[in-house]
């Protein structure tokens, strides 16, 4: 490298400032004019949330320094929240795990030991529990944090190799509800649209999210798109007053698990007043009712709604909205020029979340707001690879990769084919979900479990109850992290991970968006990419099983490099063999093709050349989604083509109001809600490590209406005790005009023992989905003394 | 165009962190530093209010004992717009 | 090679002077002469930037809780650092983190906040 005039005065400046003080500087010549070029941003995505902003790592001579977001990503134009500023402080960070660690028993304390030993140990557990009770008592619980390409290989080593469908993953317990919803509405998985409809949409329809916190990047988005036009109308549902209320025209404000009412009465008004779109019912829509799905029609569906009259769901609501409101919002909603509808955790997470969800897609429809521009029904997604990862590569105990249903023969021969197992190989039955999971722990029927990436003893509902199992020795617990958890306390072994930036894989974000993100930095001390240490249990799962079939599992990835060659492979694999045809065909998007298109590409996307074009913006519509022209069946512009749907046809259902698995009484009379602050992400293993984010909230509150807390005597900062039937936390008061009066709020980040919420909330969930309740359950609350200073607890 | 050398002090213990934040700043290059918390740096700034406030940056960071300069280059200056217009009389 | 040191930069080299004095007589960790945040315990440490300032620098908080990064939630930490990495004027990597592009297209002889007003961020118009 020539060395340049100003290399050669900054290399004087550097020398005589370094014999000012007498230090002595290690570089020489090459080294400091190399030093000027150093500086280099890394292209990916952000780590958290499912957003799926597209961000650089700024690393200056080979140490991470900073994120910056990057001006024409399509998901973030440039803007990061605090999260994705700051995660490259885990890189590197000095309480990463480095090495893998075991002890036989959950008492005793960890010995750092080889990967050899390691990975050993991990395969004796899981061969021994398989030859003596039966693949189905060992279990894997992954993650929509992992690569796409770490969850397909896990659920291929147990589908193909260890014969289980124990495979299932926290998306169950935020996403399941939004599964369940879109399939049973439109036939098909995921959103229609995407982010770009949000720039378009006339109205916004936010119901049981808190986008402003949980996603500031698309609160953005939002924002703006209200502040530059004033007109647009933005209706922010929620029992919670919250910053993602300040950009809205209405809010309104119901009493916890009313809001199916609300929903059924904003179909009444638009049938009411004539605001449906009746052409596009007549093409497009057949209408079901009960738990088969038997036919309906129009007119039963609009008798159906008929009682649910705005003033009377504005009095189950709970008095604090109008029957005026009601019908203002049904009209916003029905005759704007593109309605979008948002929601999250407060829909999905619930006993009636799948009815929920269809409940709004029913409202749209019935107005045919959808497939057009700036309309959708649209989830979003918590985690970066919830979509991409679990639902879409085989992470749920029920679904194979490529949107299958496990329990269809010709699907599960299809996999096996592509495998190359024998047929019959993947068992018939789904496997244990979530929730079943873990209870089969407590009843002692799953011997070994794999949990990767993902701290369940925290963030289960009533974890008190779960985390007695875990704690037992009938157990074997095997975690995958780069941190401490209140997880890997339980564990037996411990494997040290790489983090995003340090190994390959690709990230599929709530809009259908696959995006690559490649190694940068190297992993501290012995932490190994999930892919590797997968492949190297398997290979030792297959010689103490004997059996050649779970080494034909790992056999096209054997030998390659870890870094790239095996990720690479891996998504190979998955997306060439088992996404053709399929509603997520992802044959175009190759490493290759991800490298060149730096936003990623959207699905489907059954050719390189359509890949590169960007994908598929809006599904169903002829001339935008390829698929929807190759699975044409007629001349209409728009084809349901989903898996689940044989009518090719969107459903309304017919679903009523259902109140909460429990609901305030005498003795518990406060409702309790939990939900995300904006600071900290999940169980903050990562946040609560980075100083900025900690100190921002280094501690939970409960937030009590200040007509409650006059009530009970509690002033801001006084301790509160609050007490459910299963547990309890003590945690300080933020006496806010937030959440309605009789409902408290919790934040479910704190690790600390008597703040942990979920020892609070309750484990029922939703029969068909199997996702919890978190969102409400009934409390008792208590102060117990004044403000008292709290320190913030990260398990170490 | 000036170019100058630094030293940069801070207390042993917040070494590392210093660094990260002088990796932040635009225009710093750090090139070594000692164990007594001593860090040396060079600072590359377009003009010479850019190198003023750059030091004042750096300076006001509670991290930073002390950040002083000891050695200074200025050529290029008839280059420089900013002060041929007289931006930064 | 110093030919051009000008009476531009003499100013400059009084600085230079300023700063390295203390550097050959500097004995302990006071910093008198910097404005400081006052001394917090690391208790004090936990209590969120913008709870205290709501009292303490109440015009600041305001206009920032009614700025579009009050809005859209950009807290004080995300410019100015936390205590160890504190910064009373963010740098321009600071605001890079979101408005990378901005870098390119503003003039690059000011600093961000010569045109966009700290805490409320509305632009300076510049007379034609």
């Amino acid at each position: 490298m020539a060395q340049t005039r100003r290399d050669f005065l900054k290399m004087t400046a550097a020398l005589s400032a370094a014999s000012f003080v007498g230090v002595q500087l290690p570089l020489q010549e090459q080294q400091l004019a190399h030093a000027k070029d150093a500086e280099a941003w890394h292209r990916g995505t952000c780590r958290l949330c499912g957003v799926g902003c597209r961000l650089e790592l700024g690393m200056k001579d080979g140490v991470p320094f900073a994120l910056r977001g990057v001006a024409d990503a399509r998901t973030n134009y440039g803007f990061l929240c605090m999260k994705g500023m700051h995660f490259w402080q885990c890189l590197g960070h000095k309480e990463r795990l480095k090495k893998p660690l075991y002890r036989a028993k959950k008492s005793d304390p960890f010995k750092e030991i080889s990967w050899d030993k390691a990975l050993d140990i991990a395969a004796s557990q899981f061969a021994d529990a398989v030859k003596k009770n039966g693949p189905n008592s060992v279990a894997y619980y992954g993650s929509g944090q992992c690569l796409t390409e770490e969850t397909y290989l896990f659920q291929k080593i147990m589908r193909g190799g260890l014969q289980t469908n124990n495979v299932d993953g926290n998306p169950r317990l935020c996403m399941a509800s939004a599964v369940g919803g879109y399939l049973g509405s439109f036939g098909a998985d995921e959103p229609i649209g995407s982010y770009a409809d949000l720039e378009k949409a006339h109205c916004f329809f936010i119901i049981g999210s808190n986008t402003a916190e949980a996603h500031p990047v698309l609160f953005r988005r939002i924002m703006r798109r209200k502040l530059d036009n004033p007109e647009v109308k933005v209706i922010n549902a929620d029992p919670r007053v919250s910053q993602t209320s300040r950009i809205a025209d209405k809010h309104l404000q119901f009493k916890p698990g009313t809001d199916l009412s609300l929903l059924n009465a904003m179909a009444n008004v638009i049938i009411e007043e004539k605001l449906h779109d009746q052409a596009f019912l007549t093409n497009y829509v057949a209408f079901k009712q009960g738990k088969e799905g038997q036919d309906a029609s129009f007119e039963e569906y609009a008798k159906f709604v008929a009682p649910y009259t705005p003033e009377a769901a504005a009095k189950t609501c709970g008095g604090k909205i109008t029957a005026e409101d009601i019908r203002q919002v049904a009209r916003w909603f029905a005759t704007s020029k593109g309605t979008m509808s948002l929601w999250c955790m407060g829909i999905n997470q619930r006993k009636q979340g799948v009815w929920a969800n269809n409940l709004i897609h029913n409202l749209h429809i019935l107005t045919g707001q959808l497939l057009k521009e700036g309309a959708d029904s649209f989830s979003l997604t918590g985690q970066p690879n919830a979509c991409g990862g679990v639902r879409e590569a085989g992470g749920l105990c029920h679904i194979l990769p490529g949107h299958r249903p496990v329990e269809k023969e010709k699907m599960r021969n299809q996999v096996e084919e592509a495998w190359g197992v024998p047929l019959g190989r993947i068992p018939a039955e789904p496997g244990m979900h979530t929730m079943s999971m873990f209870t089969g722990i407590n009843e002692g029927k799953i011997k070994a479990i794999w949990i990767n990436c993902t701290s369940p003893a925290q963030s289960l509902p009533n974890c008190n109850l779960y985390n007695k199992g875990l704690a037992t020795d009938d157990c074997f617990t095997i975690c995958t992290d780069i941190f401490k958890t209140r997880t890997t306390e339980f564990a037996n072994l411990i494997l040290p991970a790489a983090f995003h930036f340090e190994k390959t894989g690709v990230y599929g974000c709530t809009e259908r968006r696959q995006q690559l993100t490649r190694k940068a930095v190297k992993a501290p001390g012995e932490a190994k990419p999930e892919v590797w240490i997968a492949r190297e249990w398997a290979k030792r799962l297959a010689a103490k099983l004997n059996d050649p079939v779970i080494a034909q599992c790992i056999k096209p990835f054997e030998g390659l490099e870890e870094d790239f060659a095996l990720p690479q492979a891996i998504w190979d694999e998955y997306t060439q063999k088992l996404t053709k045809g399929r509603d997520n065909d992802l044959r175009g998007v190759s490493y290759a093709v991800l490298a060149r298109m730096a936003d990623g590409v959207q699905w489907p996307a059954p050719t390189e050349e359509f890949a590169l074009t960007g994908g598929t913006a809006k599904k169903f519509v002829k001339g935008i989604d390829p698929m929807a022209d190759s699975e044409s069946k007629n001349d209409l512009p728009y084809q349901f083509y989903g898996p689940a749907h044989e009518d090719r046809k969107l459903w309304i259902w017919l679903r009523p109001q259902a109140d909460p698995s429990e609901i305030p009484d005498a003795e518990y009379p406060f409702y309790l809600s939990t939900g995300r602050i904006i600071d900290h992400w999940h169980t903050m293993s990562m946040t609560g490590r980075i100083p900025e984010l900690l100190r921002a909230n280094p501690h939970a509150f409960v937030e009590i209406n200040p007509k409650d807390a006059e009530k009970l005597g509690i002033k801001p900062g006084d301790m509160i005790e609050i007490t459910s039937r299963r547990g309890t936390n003590v945690l300080p008061a933020k006496v806010y005009e937030g959440p309605i009066e009789g409902t408290v709020f919790a934040y479910w980040h704190d690790q600390e023992a008597n703040r942990m919420i979920n020892k609070v909330t309750k484990d029922d969930y939703d029969p068909s989905a199997k996702e919890p309740e978190f969102k409400i359950c009934a409390v008792k609350i208590k102060r117990i003394s004044g403000p008292k200073p709290l320190t913030p607890f990260i398990v170490s | 165009m000036p170019i100058s050398g630094v030293v940069i002090t801070t207390r042993p213990e917040d070494l590392d962190q210093t660094q990260r934040f002088l990796a932040a700043c635009v225009g710093v290059e750090v090139h070594g530093a000692d164990d007594q918390g001593n860090i040396v740096a060079v600072f590359d700034t377009r003009t010479t209010g850019e190198m003023e406030h750059l030091l004042k940056t750096v300076n006001a960071c509670p991290l930073v004992l002390h950040a002083g300069i000891t050695y200074l280059n200025m050529e290029d200056v008839v280059d420089d717009e900013g002060l041929n217009s007289g931006t930064f009389r | 090679m110093k030919r051009n040191i000008t009476g531009i930069a003499h100013g400059l080299l009084a600085v230079v002077l300023i700063a390295l004095y203390p550097c050959l007589v500097w004995s302990g960790p006071a910093k008198s002469s910097k404005q400081v945040h006052p001394e917090l315990s690391k208790q004090e440490k936990y209590i969120d930037c913008a709870q205290c300032h709501t009292e303490a620098t109440p015009q600041v908080h305001q206009e920032w809780f009614a700025s579009l990064h009050g809005l859209a939630m950009v807290k004080c930490y995300q410019c100015h650092g936390t205590f160890e990495t504190f910064r009373v004027t963010p740098t321009r990597q600071d605001c890079a983190s979101c408005h990378e592009n901005m870098m390119k297209k503003c003039p690059q002889d000011k600093a961000c906040w010569q045109c966009h007003i700290p805490h409320t961020f509305k632009t300076k118009t510049t007379k034609k």
